[in-house]
């Protein structure tokens, strides 16, 4: 049953994609200033939106771990540290691609991408302590500790573009955009959030069956007696 | 005769800080080692980014804090070594010393050593750079112990975790460098301030951020530090 | 004053970029194949 309702969410997702694709692409107009540059947007903002999206999640999940401890909650904070971190990681780069026709240079060390750099190696040092330790239960307790820690990053990167002078613009609302960008911008979002659940549930899986196979012993094999 | 009652948190951490730093100074190799190794450190970054002196004056407060972060590691790394080894953990488990003071302890002694060491390396890099504190030898204390206590208090979560993980001289600086970067930026730009000059009056909101850093994540560490070192 | 100029006032001041916006979506596509595969080789098996 929960098979069924993966593989249809995965081929709704891909719809999604599609025609989200479709109105960034094509039917969404030049930007004055940008021009077709800005088409990289419908698929940056969303990316990244993702990843603070899964950050929170993942800190919500360690938060809740300490208070009631379950195989479930440490495998869901798994999954939201690496779809996050894969959602960060291109959405990074979709950025820097989108910065050299527009700001001249592929990086630059502005509060917004520093934050989010610093995020994305956290989440990956987050991943990496989680292979490294062989027992499940410290693993759990640990790594929840660590979540939280790095959590601290999330509303610095979000409210970096409000509190410090940056190169990266401020959060805008639909009101000042136009509204055939907000519409590319809306289903991109839908297209990429549909993405976000097909992985994390299957992150989610993968993570819940490694803590299974740990966790029960293996089965006695009898041999009979020839 | 009133029955023993367990030693309030301060007492508690109070007591295992003198333990600690008992037990450095009656070895005093880790301590050495440390102030050596970051002597050497300050001395390959002058080289490395040298000889330009107008550039070594501008990068001092930069070169200062990567020499500490550095001998961070080192001193971070060693500080649950001794316990680990000799299954002491267990035993300052079992005694009723709540493990937030250990935390306490840990985290100022680490502190302490931290300063020890920059208070070292300051007067070899003013001579290398040559850069004076424009500003004070005061502001430039309190930059040094604000950068040094915002380093140990994460630090010391983190060694307590990785040292009981696989690869553990990897894993502490691959969770701390990142989680220390805004700290070492406020800390570098604070002490190059002192160094240059403030005509702008940046350095307060320099130092408050560093404050800041310090108030997050000494909560963070009291907070969480038990649930790492339970059983 | 040359063409592109005056083409660029009227369309946009940055011109074409269209290589930037196709490696960006093929960026996107490939990475979202690149990470779906690689879930889909690490899925759990199914005990007998």
């Amino acid at each position: 049953m929960l098979k069924n309702v993966r593989i249809a969410l995965a081929v709704l997702a891909l719809g999604l994609l599609i025609w989200a694709g479709y109105l960034g692409l094509v039917w969404a107009p030049a930007d004055r200033e940008m021009g077709d540059v800005q088409r990289i947007m419908y698929v940056h903002v969303p990316a990244m939106e993702m990843a603070l999206l899964a950050m929170t999640l993942n800190f919500l999940c360690c938060v809740t771990y300490l208070f009631r401890p379950s195989w479930s909650m440490d495998s869901l904070a798994e999954a939201f540290a690496e779809v996050g971190l894969f959602f960060g990681g291109f959405g990074l780069v979709l950025g820097s691609i989108w910065g050299k026709p527009t700001w001249g240079t592929y990086w630059t060390w502005d509060p917004r991408l520093t934050s989010m750099a610093i995020g994305l190696v956290s989440y990956a040092g987050y991943l990496t302590l989680r292979r490294l330790v062989d027992d499940a239960e410290r693993r759990a307790v640990w790594s929840a500790v660590v979540g939280i820690i790095i959590a601290v990053d999330v509303p610095i990167i979000y409210y970096s573009v409000r509190w410090w002078r940056s190169l990266h613009q401020m959060q805008s609302s639909p009101a000042t955009v136009d509204p055939a960008m907000v519409r590319a911008l809306r289903w991109n979002f839908l297209a990429f959030f549909a993405l976000f659940v097909v992985f994390v549930m299957a992150r989610y899986a993968i993570a819940l069956a490694r803590r299974r196979q740990e966790v029960t012993p293996p089965p006695l094999v009898l041999e009979r007696a020839s | 005769m009133t029955p023993p009652v367990a030693p309030g948190l301060l007492w508690t951490a109070w007591i295992l800080v003198r333990k600690d730093l008992l037990l450095e100074w009656r070895s005093r190799a880790r301590a050495n080692a440390l102030v050596f190794f970051s002597l050497s450190t300050l001395l390959l970054f002058s080289f490395a980014l040298g000889p330009d002196t107008t550039f070594l004056k501008r990068a001092a407060g930069g070169t200062l804090w990567l020499a500490i972060l550095l001998a961070s590691v080192l001193a971070l790394g060693e500080s649950f070594r001794v316990e680990q080894e000799n299954g002491a953990l267990d035993g300052l488990r079992l005694a009723p010393a709540d493990a937030r003071a250990l935390f306490l302890a840990k985290a100022l002694a680490n502190t302490a050593l931290l300063v020890l060491v920059g208070a070292v390396l300051l007067p070899v890099l003013l001579a290398l750079a040559s850069v004076s504190p424009t500003l004070g030898l005061g502001r430039l204390a309190g930059v040094l112990v604000l950068g040094c206590l915002a380093i140990s208090a994460p630090g010391t979560v983190y060694s307590a975790i990785s040292s009981h993980a696989r690869s553990r001289d990897v894993l502490l600086p691959l969770l701390l460098f990142p989680l220390l970067i805004p700290t070492v930026v406020a800390a570098a730009k604070a002490t190059s301030l002192v160094f240059e000059g403030d005509p702008m009056l940046q350095f307060g909101s320099w130092l408050g951020l560093l404050a800041g850093f310090n108030v997050v994540y000494w909560s963070l560490g009291f907070a969480l530090f038990p649930r790492v070192v339970e059983d | 004053m040359n063409a592109s100029v005056f083409l660029a006032t009227q369309t946009g001041r940055i011109q074409g970029g269209w290589s930037y916006v196709w490696t960006a979506y093929g960026l996107t596509w490939t990475a979202f194949a690149l990470y779906g595969l690689s879930l889909w080789l690490r899925r759990p098996r199914q005990e007998p």
